[in-house]
This record gives C-alpha cells, sequence and structure tokens, in this order.
C-alpha cells in the first residue's frame, strides 16, 4: 500500500463519524522506484489531503524533506518534487495494519495488499 | 465502385476532391496526371459514368473493332463531361501516388492551373456494404475438423423446446424483465424441469458423465458473444450448448482470441497447450467439445420485496452467502489461471480512462487481475477486488522484479475490499470502473446499491437486457449516494451541474431530481455498457 492510497482510504464501518485517516502500524516497509513525472505530481498534489499525508509519512519513515504546510510554489521546488514522489509512491506498506482512528479496529495489511473487507456487523 | 470519405488517418489509394464545381473531368485528370495518372469517378453514378450506348447490338463479327471504337467515344464523352456536383474521387494506382498528390497540391490557397479554384483533398475508400458478407456456414461438426466438437440435430421436440422455454421464462411473472427463479428451491441440484433432458445428455456418449453445472442465456435478435476463451479450471468437463427459441451459429476459432500461448495447469482441457492429432497417448481424454458454456447454477435473481428489516437482514445474509460460495470462492480457486485469460484492455474502456483528467484518480472496483492499472501512467489507480486471491494477482504488475520501473504503472495499488462497502473517502475519485461486476451480484438491490457507489463505468455482461441496466443505475441515481464515494452529505462539487438531466434512453422522471445522470449506453462486444456520472 502507497501513502497515495492510504490517503483516500477511510472507515466504512457502518457509524463511523472520524475513520480518516487510517494509523499506520508498520511490520515491514519496502521501497521501490517509481517513474518521476513532476506533471503528474502537480495534478495529484491537489488531491491530497497534507496532514494525514504527514502522518503516514511519519508512520513509514519517509517524513524527511516534507513541509508542514507547502504552498503551490512549494511545487516548483526540486527538493520537495522528489521528497513529494518519493513518499507518496515509492514506499509501500508490505505487512503491518490500518487503524481506524475511532474504533480502534484493525485492517490487515499483507503483501502490500490491505484488506478492507468488513465483518457482517460492521455493515 | 462507390466511394465514401476514408474515416481520419486513414491512408488509402482513393482521394476525395471538392471545389470541382464546373471543371471538367479531363482537366481534373491532366491536373493529377503527374502523380500517377489516376481515373477520376464521378459520384452520382459511382461509376465512371460511361455513356449509355444507344445503337443496337453490332453483328458478332464486327463486334470487336466496334467495341474498341464504342469505348473510345465513351472515353472521349467521360473526359468532357463537366462537373456538375462540388466533389469527385481520384483512384490512384498506389497510396504513394495518392500521397503525393495530397503533399504537392496546394492547401487553402486557389490553385492557378485549376483555374484559380481551391481544392481540397482527403483520402477516400471504398463504400463498404453493410451488408454482412456472407460465409458459409455448416451444419456438420466433421466438416470443421475440431477434434471432440460435436453437432446433433434436433436433440429436443419442439414440444419439448416450448415446454424448456416456458420454465425458464415463466417464472418472470409480470413485467418479465427478471427471470425470477423460486429462492426457496436448494441450491445444488438443477432444476427439475431439466432432469429429463440432463439424462440424456449425460447418456450420450460423448459426454458419458452426469452434468453439474447449467447456465442459462437469454439473448435477444442479433445479440451474442464476442470471441473469448473460456477458464478451463472451472469447466474441466464437456461443454454441451443448447439452442432454443432460434437458429445459433458458433464460429471456432483457433490461436486469434488471446493472442499467446496458454501455459496454464490444465493442460487436458487447455487448446493452446493440446498437441496435434497425431500425439497418441492416454491424453486424448482431452479433447473437449469446444462448444460456448453452460455455466455456473443458474443465476439467481432473488429480488425480495419484503419490507421487514428482519427478514431482509437475513436475505442479505443469505445472498452474500450464495456470492461468497458460488462466485468469490470460485474466483478465489481461479485466480491466476482466470487472470491469464483476462488480457485486452476494451477500447471502449480505454477511451473512457483517456477521458479522464491527468492527476485523476480511478476506483477499478472489481479490477480482477488489474489489466487497467497501466493504460495511463498519469492516473492514480486504486483496484479493488473482493477477491483476495485476484487482488494478489493485481499487486504483481505493481512491481516488476527486476525490470526498469517504467515497465509498472507508477501509482496503481491494489486492495481487497467489497463493491458494496468501499473504504475511500468522499470527493476522493473522480472516476470509477467496474467492469463486469454487476453479474456477481445475486440481487437487483444489491446491484443497485453498487451503482450508488459512485460507479460511473459500468459494463455490463449480455446477461442482463439493456433496459435493466440502465433502470438499476436510475433507481441508483434517484436514491441517491451510498456509503463509499460520496456521503456523510459532504457534497462533491467537482464537475457537476445538479439540475440538467439528460437521458440516453429518452425517459423521464417525475421523481426528484437524480444525483447524477446518464451519459451514454451502448453495446459492445457482448456487454451492455452505461457510463454515467455522479454530481452528488
Amino acid at each position: 500500500m502507497k501513502l497515495l492510497t492510504h490517503n483516500m482510504l477511510s472507515c466504512h464501518i457502518k457509524g463511523v463519524r472520524s475513520g480518516y485517516p487510517f494509523l499506520i502500524e508498520v511490520v515491514k516497509v519496502s521501497e521501490h522506484e517509481a517513474d518521476f513525472d513532476t506533471d503528474f505530481l502537480k495534478h495529484i498534489f491537489p488531491r491530497i489531503n497534507w496532514p494525514a499525508f504527514l502522518q503516514g509519512a511519519e508512520a513509514m519513515g519517509c517524513r524527511e524533506g516534507l513541509p508542514e504546510a507547502p504552498n503551490e510554489s512549494a511545487l516548483e521546488d526540486e527538493q520537495f518534487q522528489k521528497a513529494f514522489h518519493h513518499a507518496l509512491l515509492e514506499v509501500t506498506l508490505e505487512e503491518g495494519s490500518l487503524i481506524c482512528p475511532e474504533t480502534g479496529r484493525k485492517f490487515p495489511v499483507s503483501k502490500g495488499i490491505p484488506n478492507m473487507l468488513l465483518n457482517e456487523d460492521e455493515c | 465502385m462507390a466511394f465514401t470519405k476514408a474515416p481520419p488517418g486513414a491512408v488509402t489509394r482513393y482521394l476525395w476532391v471538392g471545389g470541382v464545381y464546373g471543371m471538367s473531368v479531363h482537366h481534373l485528370a491532366e491536373l493529377f496526371a503527374p502523380y500517377g495518372n489516376p481515373t477520376v469517378v464521378l459520384p452520382e453514378s459511382g461509376e465512371n459514368s460511361r455513356a449509355r450506348s444507344r445503337r443496337p447490338p453490332p453483328p458478332p463479327s464486327q463486334q470487336q473493332q466496334q467495341q474498341q471504337q464504342q469505348q473510345e467515344e465513351e472515353h472521349q464523352q467521360h473526359q468532357q463531361q463537366v462537373l456538375g456536383g462540388y466533389h469527385a474521387f481520384l483512384a490512384f494506382e498506389a497510396e504513394g501516388d495518392a500521397a503525393a498528390a495530397v503533399a504537392a497540391v496546394p492547401r487553402d490557397t486557389p490553385w492557378p492551373a485549376a483555374g484559380g479554384r481551391k481544392l481540397v483533398l482527403t483520402y477516400a475508400d471504398m463504400r463498404r456494404d453493410k451488408r454482412p458478407v456472407p460465409r458459409s456456414v455448416s451444419t456438420s461438426a466433421d466438416d470443421l475438423g475440431i477434434p471432440g466438437l460435436g453437432l446433433l440435430e434436433e436433440f429436443v421436440t419442439e414440444e419439448e423446446e416450448l415446454r424448456l422455454l416456458a420454465a425458464v421464462l415463466g417464472a418472470a411473472g409480470e413485467g418479465g424483465e427478471t427471470r425470477n427463479v423460486d429462492p426457496s428451491r436448494p441450491m445444488g441440484h438443477l432444476p427439475p424441469w431439466v432432469s429429463d433432458l440432463v439424462e440424456r445428455i449425460s447418456a450420450l456418449p460423448e459426454v458419458s458423465q452426469p452434468l453439474d453445472q447449467l447456465t442459462v442465456n437469454e439473448y435477444d435478435p442479433g445479440v451474442g458473444l464476442a470471441p473469448h476463451v473460456d477458464t478451463h479450471s472451472a469447466f474441466t468437463g464437456p461443454i454441451i450448448s443448447l439452442s432454443l427459441g432460434s437458429t445459433a451459429v458458433m464460429e471456432m476459432r483457433r490461436g486469434e482470441v488471446r493472442g499467446y500461448p496458454c501455459n496454464c495447469n490444465y493442460p487436458d482441457c487447455c487448446d493452446s497447450q493440446q498437441q496435434p492429432n497425431d500425439d497418441d497417448d492416454g491424453d486424448q481424454q482431452a479433447q473437449q467439445p469446444q462448444m460456448s458454456a453452460e455455466q455456473q447454477q443458474q443465476q439467481q435473481h432473488a429480488d425480495p420485496q419484503r419490507e421487514q428489516e428482519g427478514k431482509e437482514k437475513e436475505e442479505e445474509a443469505r445472498l452474500a452467502a450464495l456470492e461468497a460460495e458460488y462466485v468469490h470462492k470460485v474466483y478465489d480457486a481461479i485466480a491466476p489461471h482466470f487472470s491469464a485469460t483476462r488480457f485486452a484492455i476494451w477500447p471502449r474502456v480505454r477511451s473512457f480512462i483517456e477521458s479522464l483528467p491527468k492527476g485523476a484518480v480511478v476506483a477499478d472496483v472489481g479490477c480482477g487481475n488489474g489489466k487497467y492499472f497501466g493504460v495511463r501512467r498519469d492516473l492514480a489507480v486504486l483496484g479493488s477486488d473482493i477477491s483476495s486471491g485476484l487482488a494478489e494477482v493485481a499487486a504483481q504488475r505493481l512491481h516488476a522484479p527486476g525490470l526498469p520501473p517504467s515497465a509498472s504503472p507508477p501509482a496503481a495499488d491494489a486492495l481487497v475490499a467489497d463493491a458494496l462497502h468501499l473504504p475511500y473517502r468522499p470527493g476522493s475519485c473522480d472516476g470509477v470502473l467496474c467492469i463486469a461486476v454487476l453479474h456477481h451480484l445475486s440481487s437487483r438491490r444489491r446491484r443497485i446499491d453498487t451503482s450508488k457507489s459512485a460507479v460511473v463505468f459500468q459494463r455490463y455482461y449480455h446477461l442482463f437486457e439493456r433496459s435493466e441496466l440502465v433502470g438499476l443505475v436510475e433507481q441508483a441515481l434517484r436514491e441517491g449516494p451510498a456509503g463509499g464515494l460520496g456521503n456523510d452529505g459532504d457534497v462533491d462539487t467537482d464537475g457537476g451541474d445538479g439540475g440538467a438531466v439528460v437521458y440516453g434512453m429518452g425517459t423521464t422522471t417525475n421523481l426528484a431530481p437524480p444525483w447524477g445522470v446518464i451519459e451514454e449506453v451502448f453495446y459492445d462486444r457482448s456487454n451492455w455498457c452505461i457510463i454515467f456520472r455522479r454530481d452528488r
């Protein structure tokens, strides 16, 4: 699971009001090189919830180089682009869990794949 | 020979030339003579407007000489003819000549040689006759020489045919859109009205085993199945197809559909792994009839109308269990092989994907083997499937060990999730793919609920009629958002214009304005497809 994905996931258990963002419990993280595309980064940037992204990056150990509150001009800065790119796309949670901030329910992540299936009583 | 403008991008050896009003054919021919001496073809008659001979047919002994003279005269007449229309066609010997002409002729400026006219050139092509090209159809399996293929005519009497059709159609009741089967009938046994038929089929020497799966497919006239390879891990024995109510033509192709050899673990059922006939070992059993499928249990379209919540919940649970047993388990078991039979990117899906803006976030709901992950490298794709087996296969596309990053989609991911309960935050997704998913859901209610999860592009198998697909989506749009991709009052106003309602089918509704718009409904390769947009 990449941090890009983590940024879009929200707890869907019935009745949960503040299920975003998931807390990340890291057991194993891996890194893979991804094609660097500044255009893509610029377009995806507005879709990213930045505080959630920082939180996730902190958990996955790639917080370094990411500013607290980047503005539009940050996108032009190569340093920022590289840090953003790296954290967003190149760091993967292989083993661990996503934890709902409201209920504490853990959704397992295995082989890089989060399992978001709900139990009968949760939906 | 009739011509028409060629589709954009096509290069042919014919040109459409416009702006020729008042020119003589001769003049036009002369203008283009340097480019391989094309023939001028007039549009009206579709032929080189030969003047009809008014002379009585000459006596046979003089015929040859007369013909030559006649032809010359006609040619002269043709050449002197003044073009009464605005365009004509030029037939060149070769594409290169046509292309040379296109390159040389002045664009958008008057051409002195053409009497100051501004000629317009574009490629043309022979007008294709829309009527289907008749092909020979065999009525004997032996003619085709496919091992294991058999055809039995008149397998059921007319009476039996009517009885079977009535049994299938008769359960529908009023309206008749969905064929409902009594849900209280236990799964695991084929319905009693096929038992006679099944017995006879099982007794056939080519079959010699009990049948354990049955699918009933209903096709509208003209509708059929596109070429495909069935997942042979799921269908390990003879496949028998019974055609009722109409003739059917089945086309067998070898090697073209898949495009690469299948290295599956089912060599007994795999045509691309089988040796040619001369290989005589015990495996001759492996020659399965290659007819179209009748697999899985009969699709159960249970559509409970009950009001009580308790009963609804029970029903939901039962349907979920049904799907778990007959759909999810099957896919988990066959995932790698299923993946191997699903490789083609459907063009209409590709164009939908290409219509999305850069940096869009796309939810591929029911992503299967993730084949749509890499169609565009500038999109984020969140692929989800309820089958963990398939999600794993999809995940394999994310990192190709030993290969450069350009071999994998940079911004895709796979998760295991239920289409009815998607874990995406409101407004996170710009586009949604939901391809060949709905027929895995066993009730209309469940299908509507899936559509409510902001499904934008829905491809739908032939198992369902167009009106049913559209009806589902209309209903979903009327009911408003549900959990998953747009909910909890968090209004996503991107790209929505709530007020405009356009229905591709020309239907209208007096109910509250729907939460979106149906953009397009079309039929493509045996699938009904719908593109719709959620505004809220």
